[in-house]
């Protein structure tokens, strides 16, 4: 049976910066002294979130908003990435310190901090915890992509000020399904009748959960529930209004249980547009755009009067560029091909041209930041005469003097499928194109909406397509990569091969770290030889924000930022008191 | 001429309910579905999804069989109960209220604006044919007919909205931010201020539009002989421009107004992603990329509504400005 196994729920990525300690952090101290509270800052957000429940919410913005980059900020998770400990999840926050970890690895204890306050001044609690899980594991909540990951915990207890976690199977992963894939929410603003209360965790996932009349009650309330409106949390920020389709506010909470914010408030605009959005950066209407276009960063916002202004940067971020090869497709069997291919593509060009510079070359499939990735490994050169060996070597030759190779009666001719709205791969489909076609390989394009490309990649239905995957924290590549998740998991490139299926199921197993690191490491090494998908990039994006903030990092976690340990100094405040920004 | 309206009222039952089937069984067949969307999304890398597919399909009622969801959508839509959006479980009748306004402002004002200037362009280039004012004025307008708004809009941002240019409109929103502690007067000129760039985009190619159709129709009438009439009575041109020939030329532009309309309740998508206004052309691309199933019933039968309501009022329209035309006597014929 294949277990998806807990990685981590939300769409953020813990990376390690171990290899570059100071790669991604970046601090302006011009006229830095003593933080001081004050000022506001207006930050672009790129589309508006569904619904602000964060166990029911799906897109990237929700989390930006509801726990931003270090997993705290209205609501919090039990612990967050710790800068100290290579970004490992090692931070307390709702949790005092990491859990106790059973010899087996089927219990984890988690012990809950002491004197923590929900925004609405209520006393936090491990019923919370409990709560949060029951909650998410609850058959008929809108909570189904969480509970593919949560496949693993077979019951929650409270004891005391514990909570206890009680795992069916041993699996690495399933650390982070604990204590870092859900935000906690509050049980008397979800739940004020109690109506979850006579039912375990376990009753939840059993039979009861889809028939019993209280839980339906409560499914029902809890997936429209006007929590999901205006939510409340223990961050170190409340939220204070949704002004629909304009813009999301948070205030500093001052009874904050940690170190407190400075800023008074955040404002996230949503700006759709990246016109429209640099337009508002540069009249003075936000201060922060976290995603500027590479084209907007080379050609738009150069001058003195911007750069007097603004401050423009460039960070790491953990999206990269695939390509990706269907294994099973007659062109593709043979990894000399794959090889080749990977060989006939300028990936240097790609990354200067289309990217405009931003993007790295590399050869992994973990992310450049993470601990346990493969510094050694290079990527294959871009070497066309070497790759039209690789092709006549695997029986790929044009018999026929049509100009396109053939094996066996089969031309090399092949589909490319793109998103439609991604101006990238209109832009690299035509590079491409050219450089098959001098090799003898003919690609043609097919650019079908991204709903529809979802579905038809996982049922397999393509020759090759690219995307920009965010690449998890200690990305599970089992879902990635092993032969049993081509049926139902996101192994979209159909690959199937015994050593890396072995490997895989090593690396979920492995608790020691140390052992960890030499099976990723093979791992990598075994992908990059074998080449079922081509990494173009990894990737990199352009941001610009006002100079008036003190002490900005950027951070290897989407989305890159965290404007909760901004400040600005006092004679450059420009939102004094509530007075609300001008826009 | 009552008992045609009526029978014209009643058959817009039996159209609707053929609308809305016909836009279940499409949106449905449409490929991608909603749960697939929830469980696994673009960018996130899951496991096995079976089950939780399995459970948020039965959690939408999509596990049933396409016709009984469709009368158990039209038992509710008969109670006016639009039902849950399947995105964020809110009543589609609450989102629909946030946002229905926004656009009927929006698009009544263009509309509006649209026939205020495009009529007395048509009028004054018909009368001044050839003269060099109409000439430009011809140029003028075919050159907005064939801008693309999103093009306009775009260069209207960058080089009225801030930035390197000149900061004159407000290019976010339809209101500012602190808008709520303005005086009455206040509120109205920020709203005005806002206002003016999205409308102007709206509007200049239904005026150029409508002008043209407005001057051609203008043109045909004045060569008839009943204005010849009029100015052998010895009438004055004024006189037999705009009582005569303009009301009797009105037709044509009249008949647009039910293709116009529904904008009213469908917004413009370019318009609202461009300047930041949540209306209801947003509601309807979000609801379509989401398979957002009841929301989009809800759209669809929405505007299917305002278009026949829009013919309806076209119809009733030509009684007033044509004394000729008669529904009665042709229901009696």
């Amino acid at each position: 049976m294949r277990r998806a196994i807990a990685l981590s729920l939300v769409l953020f990525t813990i990376l390690f910066a171990c290899s570059r300690p100071n790669a991604t952090s970046e601090t302006t101290s011009a006229n830095a002294g003593q933080p001081v509270k004050g000022d506001w800052a207006v930050v672009r957000l790129e589309a508006e979130p569904e619904t602000l429940n964060p166990l029911t919410s799906t897109s990237a913005v929700a989390h930006f908003v509801l726990w931003g980059a270090n997993n705290s900020q209205i609501y919090e998770l039990l612990l967050g990435y710790n800068p100290d400990d290579q970004w490992s999840v090692t931070k307390p926050l709702l949790a005092e310190a990491p859990p106790t970890i059973s010899d087996d690895h089927l219990t984890y204890t988690v012990k809950i901090r002491d004197g923590v306050r929900w925004h609405d001044g209520q006393p936090f609690t491990p019923e919370d915890v409990l709560f949060t899980f029951k909650a998410a594991a609850c058959p008929l909540a809108d909570t189904a992509q969480l509970r593919s990951d949560m496949t693993d915990i077979a019951d929650i207890q409270v004891d005391g000020h514990s909570v206890r976690f009680l795992m069916s199977k041993a699996n690495v992963y399933n650390y982070i399904a604990v204590v870092n894939s859900l935000a906690i929410i509050p049980k008397h603003v979800f739940d004020p009748e109690g109506l979850l209360d006579t039912f375990s965790y376990k009753d939840m996932i059993g039979p009861k959960g889809k028939t019993d009349p209280k839980i339906k009650k409560f499914a029902e309330q809890f997936n429209n529930h006007p929590a999901g409106r205006m939510p409340v949390g223990t961050g170190p920020y409340k939220f204070e209004k949704w002004d629909s389709g304009r813009d999301v506010v948070l205030a500093r909470n001052d009874d904050y249980w940690g170190k407190k914010g400075y800023l008074d408030k955040i404002d996230y605009r949503i700006i759709v547009d990246y016109t429209a959005a640099l337009a508002a950066l540069k009249s003075g209407e936000i201060d922060l755009q976290p995603r500027l276009l590479p084209i907007q960063y080379n050609q738009q916002t150069s001058g003195q009067a911007f750069e007097q202004q603004f401050t423009k940067t460039k960070y790491e971020y953990p999206a990269a560029g695939w390509l990706i090869w269907n294994n099973e497709r007659p062109f593709f069997k043979d990894k000399r091909v794959r090889q080749a291919l990977t060989m006939l593509i300028d990936r240097q060009k790609i990354i200067d041209t289309i990217r405009q510079g931003f993007g790295r070359m590399g050869a992994s499939i973990l992310n450049p930041q993470s601990k346990y990735f493969d510094r050694d490994l290079k990527p294959l050169p871009y070497d066309p005469k070497r790759a039209g060996e690789l092709l006549d070597a695997a029986g790929w030759i044009d018999h026929d003097g049509d100009g396109i190779r053939d094996k066996d009666g089969v031309k090399f001719k092949f589909e490319f499928l793109g998103s439609m709205g991604s101006t990238t791969y209109k832009q690299l489909f035509p590079v491409l194109a050219e450089e098959f076609r001098k090799n003898g390989i003919e690609i043609t394009d097919r650019v079908i909406e991204s709903a529809l490309l979802q579905k038809t990649v996982k049922e397999h239905q393509f020759d090759a397509f690219s995307i920009v995957p965010v690449s998890d924290l200690d990305q599970q590549q089992y879902q990635v990569f092993h032969s049993s998740s081509a049926q139902s998991g996101s192994n979209w490139s159909n690959f199937k091969n015994a050593e890396c299926d072995k490997l895989l199921e090593q690396i979920r197993l492995e608790f020691d770290d140390a052992k960890r690191k030499d099976l990723y490491w093979k791992l990598q090494e075994l992908i990059a030889d074998e080449q079922p998908v081509t990494i173009l990039y990894y990737g990199n994006e352009p941001a610009a924000y006002s100079k008036r903030f003190q002490d900005v990092r950027w951070l290897p976690m989407r989305p890159g930022y965290d404007v909760t340990s901004w400040w600005v100094p006092l004679s450059q405040q420009k939102y004094k008191g509530t007075a609300a920004p001008k826009g | 001429m009552r008992s045609y309206f009526l029978k014209r009222l009643l058959l817009v039952i039996p159209t609707l309910l053929g609308i809305s089937i016909v836009s279940f069984i499409l949106i449905h067949l449409a490929p991608g579905d909603p749960a697939e969307l929830k469980v696994q999304s673009e960018e996130r890398i899951t496991g096995d999804t079976a089950q939780q597919l399995k459970e948020t399909r039965e959690l939408y009622g999509l596990d049933q069989p396409l016709y009984i969801q469709y009368f158990s959508w039209l038992k509710r839509i008969v109670t006016l109960d639009f039902g849950y959006s399947l995105g964020d479980h809110r009543p589609i009748i609450e989102k629909i209220k946030e946002r229905l306004p926004v656009t009927v402002k929006l698009s009544g004002i263009s509309i509006l604006l649209a026939y205020l200037i495009s009529i007395p362009i048509g009028v004054y280039s018909a009368t001044h044919r050839h003269s060099i004012g109409e000439r430009i004025l011809t140029i003028a307008l075919f050159g907005l007919y064939s801008i693309p708004n999103f093009w306009l809009a775009t260069m209207a941002i960058i080089y009225l909205g801030g930035g390197d240019f000149w900061d004159v409109f407000p290019v976010f929103g339809l209101a500012s931010s602190n808008a709520a502690n303005f005086s009455l007067w206040q509120r109205i000129t920020d709203q005005a201020w806002h206002l003016v760039l999205p409308v102007a985009c709206l509007t200049y190619y239904t005026t150029a539009v409508l002008s043209r159709y407005m001057r051609t129709s203008m043109l045909e009438i004045i060569r008839q002989d009943f204005i010849r009439t009029a100015r052998a009575k010895g009438l004055s041109e004024r006189l037999v421009i705009y009582r005569h020939a303009v009301r009797n030329s009105l037709i044509p532009i009249i008949t647009l107004m039910a293709d116009l309309l529904p904008a009213l309740v469908g917004g413009s998508v370019v318009i609202e992603t461009l300047f930041g206004i949540q209306g209801m052309g947003q509601l309807s691309y979000q609801a379509i990329f989401a398979r957002d199933y009841p929301l989009l019933m809800a759209l669809f039968t929405m505007s299917a509504l305002v278009t026949l309501g829009g013919i309806l009022i076209a119809d009733f329209l030509y009684v007033l400005v044509d004394p000729r035309i008669s529904y009665g006597q042709r229901a009696a014929a």
